[in-house]
């Protein structure tokens, strides 16, 4: 029965894939990757997921060892918060920002005095990933942050002699480190994947703002050929890059 | 049927699904190499909406009016029934070309109506039914001064535009080079709704939208372009082969070519035929 | 005095009180049932635990003191701990788990795995200081646990159970060699154990606590003899002998040998329950080897059971039923013959 199910599983996550594998259009697919708006798109995705990432690990590493490691009131007020993404739907995620940063926002009408203006610019598109993408990381870190073996084992640091910052270097990250790469990979892959918030927020613009996403959809309305091609691209671009990382690091592990 | 019958042994099982999860994927991906899925489409009975409700597949920028028009409608027609789904006229093709059903398409532009009837999709000949002008969407009170197409070159101005993916964006850049004025948008966005929504937040100061779009929103304000450098967006209707109920749709598209549909259509900003 | 420790800590429901004292040299045994709280009080030493009240000072160094507000974080107290569970780090090789102990003071990776080699050489690990301390085998890595908190000389060592993990015959061996390092006369160890032969052969003292408190305390032979709880006469309240194994017999001094079962050498420590010990008011006929003559010293009824101590060639405790002790006639000062089967006898390896 599990066997069966098992095999169902692989069957609906496959044919979505073959479905549009199977319709690349493969006469167009050396025009399109040689379309300097796919380049530009794509440049622009890989990059903006790379810094979305970086900046949801700045701040979300962080985090996640406060609500991992310390006791304060309100602590499952800021776990709830800090998750919310995740299941806000993204074109309300990138309303929120609009509301917050844009010009008129909460925090934006500041910005905008000192000559801050933040929508319609590639920063809104690296700030409206980080925002969707960064509970994945902070979820998959904080959970190997309670790891009471590694809490333990930081004690047996402590007792021969290691002081916090050691016990961080020496005993937490490395012994988190297959979390921290899992974390990584999932909010990585959510940012380059990321549309709503995106177009909500940053809009579209092609090299400014139009990511590999937002380019999809542009192409669907006008050029559904393109559409698929440009799709295919993407979701090459990512296998390849999961699949890689998870050599180097998942199988490390083992 | 004896219960043991049923009862297979696990490896057994495991292949049983492995050959059934083949099939399976065979089977689909032999499916999406139809060259025309609408063509073979066969009506499904159980999966088909009731007689009398229609589907309309419409432009977003017909959205009040439709609403408004669809409950007259069955008013005047009791048990009738009409649904909408208003979104960006070359989306809403794109979902029709990929097999949705629907009875009817209402477009913005006539080239996507053009490229679905070149798709043999269409069941009669389109017939415009509203037509629609543009305007430059500004926020209320006019803030930022803006009075002519040149003034949107302005750089002290956030300008979006609609992308020109979808019939609003086209005919935004027509507008501009009939004024042959260079605008630097900030963003296109993927419909008109999109470009209200940018100036009602006061992210942007001015787009080019529908004149009908200007009501859709109590904190934007129109400006009017002067008729040499304005298009004229025609409004096509059309029955779709794939409608489960062709009489009816013509039912509607009669009743919105007539003088009480058309009385609804210039309410909401249109021009009318 | 090296050690100083009077507090108080919470551990659960359970209200921890301990106050003891240990000399440097000195080796301390805890024991007790299980949940007693042994574990908490090493913590809390360690400064892994929080104290409610209290005080813990290493070589008149306050290292704690609730009242004045004192608490050295545990990496500051030269206070070293080894594991029940070990805890090793399991990134790190065997050379690198036992020497991050000096890296952390400084030392250069390479000279420390240098520095490190000599124990591990004694330890038998030399051809495992490349392995992840995943592939050893759980005496192996109880071993690497010891070497780690060695090899940084702390002032005061805190061990939980850290024979545990051992084979009954690689164990005599391992606590011999590390006893070397933990007897050093500059410190202080205190020894978490439920073994009482593993109390008899390393500690000067023993403390036997039960829910929280230390109800007895002093050398192991005085608490055997007078054992305060039904816990401490059932663990400790055994006959203990030291002496020197020549084949199938035990000399334990005194002109007293025992006859045992199998081959023996070396000093060890032979070890038999009271229940084992029979008394008759002659000689007794027939062929027990294990017969001595003494005096009863005391006699003690409680539970139906009567506990006698002796002296004599072989000063042993005796349990037997009380209707055997009227029908003996016991008193203090009363001649009596003991004797006990040599299957009844424990051998330990020293």
């Amino acid at each position: 029965m599990f066997g069966l199910l098992a095999a169902l599983c692989v069957v609906f996550l496959a044919v979505p894939l073959m479905g549009l594998l199977t319709q690349i259009p493969w006469d167009s697919v050396r025009s399109e990757l040689g379309n300097r708006d796919v380049a530009s798109a794509l440049k622009l995705s890989l990059l903006t997921s790379l810094f979305a990432t970086v900046l949801a690990a700045v701040l979300g590493i962080p985090l996640a060892w406060v609500l991992a490691r310390v006791q304060f009131r309100g602590k499952s007020f800021v776990r709830s918060l800090a998750i919310l993404p995740m299941v806000m739907p993204p074109v309300v995620a990138g309303l929120a920002l609009l509301l917050a940063f844009g010009r008129n926002g909460l925090i934006g009408k500041g910005l905008t005095k000192i000559g801050l203006t933040i929508p319609f610019t590639t920063t809104a598109v690296v700030i409206a990933e980080a925002f969707v993408a960064m509970p994945f990381l902070i979820l998959a870190v904080e959970a190997a942050l309670r790891s009471s073996q590694t809490i333990q084992t930081e004690e047996a640091a402590a007792s021969l002699g290691a002081s916090p910052s050691r016990r961080l270097l020496d005993i937490t990250l490395p012994m988190s480190k297959a979390a921290l790469a899992a974390g990584l990979v999932l909010c990585w892959a959510r940012a380059l994947g990321e549309f709503g918030a995106t177009i909500t927020f940053a809009g579209n613009l092609p090299a400014i703002t139009r990511t590999m996403p937002i380019a999809v959809y542009v192409a669907l309305e006008r050029r559904p050929q393109s559409a698929i091609v440009l799709g295919s691209i993407l979701l090459v671009v990512s296998f390849l890059v999961l699949f890689v990382l998870r050599d180097r690091w998942f199988r490390a592990q083992a | 049927m004896p219960l043991s019958k049923w009862l297979i042994s696990p490896p057994m099982r495991m292949k049983i699904a492995a050959v059934f999860s083949l099939a399976l994927l065979i089977g689909v991906s032999c499916g999406t190499d139809q060259k025309n899925p609408v063509e073979e489409e066969t009506p499904d009975s159980q999966l088909a909406a009731p007689a009398g409700s229609l589907s309309i597949f419409a432009a977003v920028s017909l959205t009040e009016a439709f609403e408004e028009i669809g409950k007259a409608y069955e008013k005047k027609n009791p048990g009738a029934k009409v649904s909408f789904n208003f979104a960006g006229s070359s989306s809403l093709a794109s979902q029709l070309e990929q097999g949705a059903k629907a009875d009817i398409f209402a477009s913005a532009d006539e080239v996507t109506m053009q490229s679905l009837n070149e798709k043999g999709l269409i069941s009669d000949r389109p017939r415009v039914f509203a037509k629609n002008t543009m305007q430059i969407l500004v926020a209320k009170g006019n803030p930022k001064n803006i009075k002519t197409v040149t003034d949107l070159a302005r750089k002290d101005l956030v300008v979006v535009l609609a992308d020109p993916a979808v019939p609003a964006g086209r005919y935004a850049q027509e507008v501009l080079n009939k004024a042959s004025v260079k605008v630097t948008p900030k963003s296109l966005e993927l419909d008109v709704r999109a470009v209200v929504a940018k100036i009602d937040l006061g992210e942007a100061d001015a787009g080019i939208v529908y004149t009908t779009d200007i009501k859709s929103s109590s904190k934007v304000a129109g400006v009017k372009i002067p008729l040499e450098h304005n298009v004229q967006a025609r409004y096509p209707i059309a029955v779709l082969k794939t409608s489960l109920d062709i009489k009816g749709s013509e039912k509607f598209v009669g009743y919105l070519l007539s003088v009480n549909g058309q009385a609804i259509l210039k309410k909401h900003g249109f021009d009318t035929t | 005095m090296s050690l100083h420790a009077d507090i108080r800590a919470d551990a659960g429901a359970l209200v921890i009180e301990a106050r003891l004292e240990a000399r440097s040299g000195e080796v301390v045994g805890i024991v007790g049932p299980n949940g007693a709280g042994k574990t908490t009080v090493l913590k809390a030493i360690a400064g892994l635990w929080p104290i409610s009240r209290g005080k813990v000072s290493i070589n008149e160094w306050v290292v704690e003191d609730s009242e004045a507000g004192i608490r050295n974080p545990p990496e500051q107290r030269s206070v070293g701990m080894v594991f029940q569970d070990l805890r090793l780090f399991p990134h790190m090789s065997v050379a690198d788990n036992i020497g991050y102990g000096l890296r952390l003071r400084g030392v250069p990776r390479k000279q420390a795995r240098v520095l490190a080699e000599p124990l591990i050489e004694t330890l038998g690990l030399a051809p495992h200081s490349k392995q992840k301390p995943g592939s050893l085998s759980g005496g192996q890595a109880q071993k690497v646990a010891l070497a780690r908190t060695l090899i940084t000389n702390p002032q005061v060592i805190l061990l939980d159970e850290p024979f545990s993990a051992l084979d009954a015959e690689s164990r005599p061996k391992v606590r011999r060699d590390m006893s070397l390092y933990f007897r050093h006369p500059d410190c202080t160890t205190i020894i978490v154990t439920h073994d009482p032969m593993e109390a008899k052969a390393l500690c000067n003292r023993v403390i036997v606590m039960e829910e929280g408190r230390f109800i007895q305390e002093g050398e192991i032979d005085r608490i055997a003899d007078d054992p305060k709880s039904r816990y401490a006469a059932e663990s400790l309240g055994l006959n203990f002998f030291p002496g020197v194994a020549a084949g199938e017999t035990v000399d334990v001094g005194g002109e007293a040998t025992l006859s045992v079962v199998g081959e023996h050498h070396g000093r060890v420590i032979v070890s038999f329950h009271p229940r084992a010990v029979v008394l008759h008011q002659t000689r007794p006929e027939g062929t027990a080897r294990n017969v001595f003559k003494a005096i009863v010293r005391t006699v003690r009824h409680e539970n139906g059971i009567t506990r006698v101590t002796t002296a004599g060639s072989l000063s042993a405790v005796a349990e037997i039923t009380r209707v055997s002790a009227e029908q003996l006639n016991l008193r203090p000062g009363a001649e009596v013959w003991l004797s006990v089967k040599a299957a009844q006898i424990q051998v330990t390896p020293l």
